[in-house]
């Protein structure tokens, strides 16, 4: 080895030595704390750095509108800079980073709480918005709109679109069948569906997406109410308040089974998901579908331009003649406000923008979205937003955000299925699989 | 006695992992410079698993206090009806995709290998191009050929006039593990193939020569010569198929989510389920617990493939 081979040759001595200090110099590295950034929601810094508000949801319905919106705020705002993140989907990719940011204490400034709400709550993590927003912000939404996020008097979020559930139908499919007129009876809607059945060949007459437990619920807790007349009977399952074997769950799942009995549904509901129900209405081969008023929008981009022309939508039937027409309605989307960030009062500013009358009824008719507020509601201008929106007054709770969710889900996926026909006994599963659940305090 | 047992250990261990005995400066730059990997692997694989294997002792729903739960998690698992037929199901998948895997393209390979020129190479593209394609793509393609309404197979089954044949596919509980199974093959199929066609034509032809002129025909060939000298390759595919099976997740989770009334459900998407899908707030412990049995059942496959290999000295 000459001279030069071994000033550019490193010895395994001095690897050695590198090797080390890098290992031990990355090893110091990653446990030593970063340098802290600028609080994300603090105050304005003398540098001039904004207070950042972080603005998560899942709501693409909105992804043209939003970032106007946040564009126009900024504006009017230039101390505020608001980081809006969409994440479409919810299961995979929302809810994970959600749960994780409260884990980890650091949830977005202002979220879509999912069925999180009252949970947050309960922990501090979720402002009190009608603390901190005042009763004059809140007296404007639909009560129905906000009832799932309230608890001790404390308001969690606040509805940000409005759900009411109906039928989406062809009317051209039902005039056809001899359909007259809109059923107004569950009894008379199983009769229309299997005349359309039968008159039209290969039609799938009414369609549910009955792939999931969560989908019937929509379908079966507003048949709940129709038979115990009080909008707060969901709720109080939810908590446990009332039981599962009570005579209006009973009733609700006795009605659902005739429907299944009698042909109200498509054949192989089961295997049948939104998504395969909308393609059928669009294809012609299903006459009515029952969902949320989250789907006018899709359906536009989606569907035929001329069934686009020609659908319509009808309320759910009543469970009894002369009955009000309960309706699925809980405002599944809303938005909460993280508590404990040091952004709060950004975020708040924010929120009172957001749902300023001009900005909020815009949002909602831009994006054919069902406003929470009754001043939105009275600007909407689609026929079917418009129809469905006026059904909110007879909203009720078609979903769970209590420990229960899974098992009644899971037993009413087995009552479809009809791996449980009872209905007392479906009703006395779900309650045996409430009864040992922890509700909390 | 301590420093001679540390010898004796520390030559087993580079005797196991090289073959032969290493200098104390040998086998300090050794560690020298698997070190970055090995800290990688602690803080983003060791740490995590221990944690897991913690939090399965533990209550924690992600935003309320970390509560000892004791044995509780597992002890709720001897009551799950939920668990129990997820347990079924992805032992019964996870044998039936082994079986099939591994003896089906087995037999494709060894005509494949019988020649064919170009139509040999031209199938043995198209079988494999399934498996260029993830999971989650597959799942979401065939979940449109399945729909029991508007898909291609019940409508091509009408049009050739065997509409009894028909069926809800994904919505049938008796017929859903039919329809995940063949998607799982239709996928996998090619990879397997190639797999034991590239292990075929390693092999030495004479011996199949020599089969031939003692009289060997095709058959005993097959069994007698092509399996045994494949053997290292078998074991791969099954411990493949097993560890795959045991995993299986995506599929599932886009074509049925482990419906309908949990049919499909496998310990993969009842886990993902428990712990981040959860209609209440998740369930960090009991999810926790479920992927301690899916590593414990991971950890079984891998053994076997090693105790088949001692077994076979291969």
């Amino acid at each position: 080895m000459n001279q030069q081979d071994e000033r550019n040759n490193l010895s395994r001595r001095d690897f050695l030595r590198v090797a080390g200090l890098s290992a031990g110099a990355a090893v110091l590295a990653s446990c030593v704390a970063p340098a802290a950034p600028a609080a994300p929601g603090a105050a304005p810094s003398a540098g001039g750095q904004p207070t950042t508000v972080r603005f998560w949801s899942w709501y693409t319905d909105q992804q043209d509108q939003f970032p106007k919106v946040i564009a126009d705020f900024e504006a009017l705002n230039p101390n505020i800079k608001v980081d809006l993140q969409l994440k479409s989907d919810v299961e995979g990719a929302y809810l994970p980073a959600l749960l994780a940011a409260a884990a980890g204490e650091d949830l977005p400034e202002i979220y879509a709480p999912h069925v999180h709400s009252i949970e947050f709550g309960r922990q501090g993590l979720a402002a009190d918005l009608l603390k901190d927003l005042g009763a004059d912000f809140m007296a404007d939404f639909f009560p129905s709109a906000n009832s799932m996020f309230l608890l001790n008097g404390a308001q969690y979020a606040v509805g940000w679109m409005a759900q009411t559930m109906g039928f989406f139908y062809d009317p051209d499919m039902f005039a056809a069948a001899g359909v007259d007129g809109e059923p107004e009876l569950w009894d008379d809607m199983t009769v229309a569906s299997n005349q359309i059945k039968q008159k039209i060949e290969g039609n799938l007459g009414v369609m549910q997406a009955a792939d999931n437990g969560y989908s019937v619920n929509d379908l079966w807790f507003p048949m709940i109410t129709g038979f115990s007349g009080d909008p707060d009977t969901v709720r109080q399952l939810d908590d446990h308040e009332a039981k599962w074997t009570d005579q209006p769950v009973v009733d609700a799942l006795t009605l659902y089974r005739k429907t299944l009995d009698e042909g109200l549904w498509q054949e192989n509901q089961t295997g049948i998901d939104q998504i395969a129900c909308l393609n059928a209405l669009y294809a012609g081969k299903g006459a009515a579908f029952y969902s949320g008023s989250w789907n006018p929008g899709r359906i536009y981009k989606d569907a035929p331009p001329d069934l686009v022309k020609r659908l319509k939508v009808m309320k759910t039937p009543a469970v009894t003649a002369g009955a009000r027409h309960w309706t699925g309605n809980s405002a599944g989307a809303a938005f909460s406000v993280a508590n404990r960030s040091p952004n709060k009062d950004a975020a708040l500013t924010f929120m009172q923008y957001l749902y300023s009358p001009d900005v909020y009824a815009w949002v909602m008719s831009d994006s054919v979205s069902l406003p929470a507020t009754k001043s939105a509601a009275e600007q909407v201008t689609d026929p079917i937003i418009k129809t469905m929106a006026s059904w909110l007054p007879d909203g009720c709770r078609h979903w769970l955000t209590g420990p229960a969710g899974q098992i009644v889900a899971d037993t009413i996926m087995e009552f479809t299925a009809g791996n449980i026909t009872d209905p007392q006994v479906a009703a006395e599963t779900m309650e045996a699989g409430a009864a040992k659940l922890n509700y909390g305090s | 006695m301590n420093s001679v047992r540390q010898q004796t250990l520390s030559a087993r261990l580079t005797s196991f992992f090289l073959g032969k005995p290493l200098g104390r400066q040998e086998r300090l730059a050794g560690l020298a410079m698997t070190l970055p990997a090995l800290i990688f692997f602690i803080i983003f694989i060791g740490i995590p698993i221990f944690r897991t294997l913690l939090l399965g002792f533990q209550e924690w729903n992600a935003i309320g206090p970390i509560t000892w739960a004791g044995l509780g998690n597992y002890q709720r698992m001897v009551d799950d009806q939920v668990f129990h037929g997820a347990f079924f199901v992805t032992l019964l998948l996870t044998g039936a995709l082994t079986l099939c895997l591994t003896t089906v393209p087995l037999l494709i390979a060894v005509l494949f290998n019988m020649g064919w020129g170009v139509f040999g190479t031209i199938g043995r593209t198209m079988l494999f191009m399934p498996a260029v394609i993830s999971w989650v793509v597959t799942g979401a393609l065939w979940k449109l050929i399945l729909d029991p309404n508007l898909g291609s197979l019940n409508t091509l089954l009408a049009n050739i006039g065997l509409p009894m044949l028909q069926r809800n596919w994904l919505g049938d509980p008796n017929v859903v593990l039919w329809a995940i199974g063949t998607v799982a093959v239709w996928q996998q199929l090619g990879l397997y193939v190639i797999i034991y066609y590239a292990g075929l034509q390693g092999l030495d032809g004479t011996l199949h020569e020599a089969a031939a002129i003692d009289g060997a025909n095709a058959r005993q060939q097959l069994f007698h010569v092509t399996v045994p000298l494949l053997r290292p390759v078998i074991l791969m595919v099954v411990t493949l198929n097993l560890l795959n099976g045991i995993k299986l997740f995506d599929v599932i989770y886009v074509m049925t989510g482990g419906g309908p009334v949990n049919a499909s459900q496998v310990l993969g998407t009842y886990m993902y389920r428990v712990a981040f899908a959860n209609p209440g707030l998740p369930e960090f412990g009991y999810g926790s617990a479920l992927s301690t049995v899916i590593m414990i059942l991971c950890i079984l496959a891998v053994f076997f493939q090693i105790w088949m290999s001692r077994r076979s000295n291969i």
